[in-house]
């Protein structure tokens, strides 16, 4: 999961290095347009739903807290 | 703060939008980010389309428009009518307010009362609010809330945020005071400590406007604007829209035994696609119950919009003197600038008028002082 979601993230900003980033707002790395796009797109990647109140600066800080806000959401692939 | 008026109906819903439909295809290249961005970002908010008030419009004109429209087609007739609301963040001028021009512009009558308003995307409730109170208190018969906005002067067409969002629009909601019980209950809330969370910082009395504050800057997120332009605390706005309003409507309905899937409409601000997209997911409603043609097809015309949404939903007569269904029960909820957030529960049955104009440009006329 861990490699596609870093996929999806380098498809919405190509230029930023998020692997080694624990806080991607805080690093620069996303705004909140891109929060909106990210969340599409671990939609579509994942077959989930991601509910507006989990749509938070925590829950978007990384790959791991995005990949756990997927499994949370229920995700199976 | 809470009401309930048991005598008070809306009578008819009209809208009226700029001619000229602005693509966001075709808005790509006045944005900083690369255009591969922006085109997922269409499809994540669902840009698409939207109505843009040519230079000099303004909200009077558009609200004269279909004044005129609805004097001439007998909708309205303004000797009858007791007061004009006027809600809007856009007026003409800071002086007069724009009630009074519109009052000109027809044969209202002298003891019609006329308010302006400063409100944005709660505007509406406070609206309804306003005028419902007035008939109840005074007795009178009809009032006009005339609610929208021409914001798009005031948002950088570099900002990839917000420009795609506005939308141009004046709507015209006249209520009337019934005999027969009609029942509008209405209540709303204000944060103000969140009131720099959506504003324009320059062009009123803290920071008035100079060469300095329409210079446009470049923010960390790559949109330019000026502080003569809206700029939205994006992260903070969307939080709120997903915690304080489901749970307000959720608490507004359960208080009187009611869950979202009891009503016809939930008529919500059109805020954005991906925002409505959520709290239809959290209400458990469906598309039909809790529509968003309003923000993609027109654009966010601020108080505009609920109003809109009501003409878009009933315009097929659904609601019209046909009787071909039961009156519809809506729940409209604004949410937005101040920070402010309310809601109303009304029936919407047999609509006078209920119609969508276009507003073409070279009709608009400019007032000079004498």
């Amino acid at each position: 999961m861990r490699q596609q979601i870093l996929a999806l993230l380098a498809d919405i900003q190509p230029a930023a290095n998020f692997a080694d980033s624990q806080d991607f707002l805080e690093d620069g790395l996303i705004d909140s347009v891109d929060v909106i796009m990210i969340t599409t797109a671990l939609e579509q990647a994942f077959g989930v739903t991601i509910p507006g109140d989990q749509v938070t600066p925590e829950n978007y800080a990384s790959v791991e807290r995005l990949a756990a806000q997927v499994a949370r959401c229920g995700s199976t692939r | 703060m809470k009401a309930r008026f048991g005598h008070v109906r809306i009578a008819g819903v009209l809208g009226v939008v700029p001619a000229r439909v602005s693509h966001f295809d075709d808005e790509l290249t006045n944005f900083s980010q690369p255009l591969a961005n922006s085109r997922k970002l269409k499809l994540a908010m669902g840009y698409d389309q939207h109505r843009v008030a040519d230079a000099g419009t303004t909200m009077s004109d558009l609200a004269c428009h279909g004044l005129r429209h609805l004097v001439d087609s007998g909708g309205i007739d303004p000797a009858t009518i007791d007061a004009i609301f006027f809600v809007s963040q856009t007026p003409d001028y800071a002086i007069p307010a724009t009630s009074a021009v519109i009052h000109g512009r027809f044969a209202f009558a002298q003891d019609a009362y006329c308010v302006d308003i400063n409100d944005g995307c709660c505007g509406y409730i406070k609206g309804l609010y306003e005028a419902a109170a007035f008939l109840q208190t005074t007795g009178a018969a009809r009032a006009l809330l005339i609610a929208g906005d021409v914001l798009s002067p005031k948002v950088s067409p570099h900002d990839r945020n917000s420009y795609p969002l506005v939308g141009d629009a004046a709507t015209i909601t006249l209520l009337e005071r019934t005999e027969a019980p009609s029942t509008l209950e209405i209540e709303m809330r204000t944060d103000g400590s969140g009131w720099d969370k959506l504003m324009v910082p320059a062009g009123g009395a803290r920071l008035p406007a100079s060469n300095a504050t329409a210079a446009l800057t470049e923010d960390e997120d790559g949109n330019r604007r000026a502080l003569e332009h809206l700029v939205m605390q994006g992260r903070e706005v969307f939080a709120f829209t997903q915690t304080v309003v489901p749970d307000f409507i959720l608490d507004f309905l359960g208080r009187r035994q009611l869950a979202p899937t009891d009503l016809d409409l939930l008529l919500l601000h059109q805020a954005n696609a991906f925002i409505l997209d959520r709290l239809r997911t959290k209400l458990g409603v469906g598309k039909e119950q809790l529509p968003d043609e309003v923000i993609r097809k027109y654009g966010n015309s601020s108080s505009g919009t609920i109003p809109m949404a009501i003409v878009l939903a009933c315009r097929d007569g659904r609601s019209g003197r046909s009787g071909r269904d039961a009156p519809r029960q809506a729940l409209a909820c604004g949410f937005g600038v101040g920070l402010a957030w309310g809601a109303a529960l009304f029936a919407l049955d047999g609509l006078d008028f209920c119609a969508l104009l276009e507003h073409a440009a070279p009709t608009h006329t400019m007032e000079q002082p004498t």
